[in-house]
């Protein structure tokens, strides 16, 4: 794979569960912070690239 | 009214006098993620750290990463090699096997680096939640 958005989907997708169980105790919240934390990285890349892209071209 | 009982993602039954003890829940730890959360009892957490941190070195080795040495003059390789033999038994099975000679000229190259830094440290993070369980301050049921 070299497609760094897929790279970078992946590692978010093991890196979520791992501090989910870490955090949280129950599966409910669990599976939440999962998500949460998941969204969170690839959407934080996703606005970080634009903005780099936008500011630097 | 009570408020809903959550499901636990994992219990420990084990009343703390009779838990193993923290040294051998954060040597099997280090070993093998989730080992130590398996020795404590709490099946579920240990089921989750070994399919992802496990999966995540492999997957470094795969994408070209390299098994850094223990090599004190370079600071930054000596971190990385730190980082790395943070999961004992697979840096030892795959360096021994002759894996992680790394391939520069790969694309994903610093990205198979990342992931096998990176699954390293989170492994020491699990030692430290592992030492936390054995000493009766989280896991579940308490006694």
């Amino acid at each position: 794979m070299t497609s760094h958005l897929g790279l970078m989907v992946l590692f978010a997708a093991l890196v979520s569960p791992a501090f989910a169980a870490l955090h949280r105790d129950d599966w409910a919240s669990g599976v939440q912070f999962t998500w949460r934390l998941f969204g969170s990285l690839v959407g934080g890349a996703v606005l970080m690239s634009w903005g780099l892209y936008l500011v630097f071209g | 009214m009570a408020p809903p009982r959550k499901k636990p993602l994992s219990t420990t039954s084990m009343p703390a006098f009779k838990r193993p003890g923290t040294a051998l829940t954060c040597s099997l730890a280090w070993l093998f993620p989730g080992a130590g959360h398996m020795l404590q009892g709490q099946a579920g957490k240990a089921l989750v750290f070994g399919v992802t941190l496990l999966p995540m070195y492999v997957l470094g080795l795969a994408f070209g990463g390299r098994l850094f040495p223990v090599q004190v003059a370079e600071p930054l390789v000596l971190l990385a090699s730190v980082a790395q033999w943070m999961l004992g038994a697979t840096r030892l099975v795959t360096g021994w096997a002759g894996y992680g000679a790394g391939d520069v000229v790969a694309a994903s190259y610093e990205y198979g680096n990342t992931f096998l830094i990176v699954a390293g440290l989170m492994n020491v993070l699990v030692m430290f939640d592992a030492a936390d369980v054995a000493r009766g301050r989280k896991g579940g049921v308490r006694s």
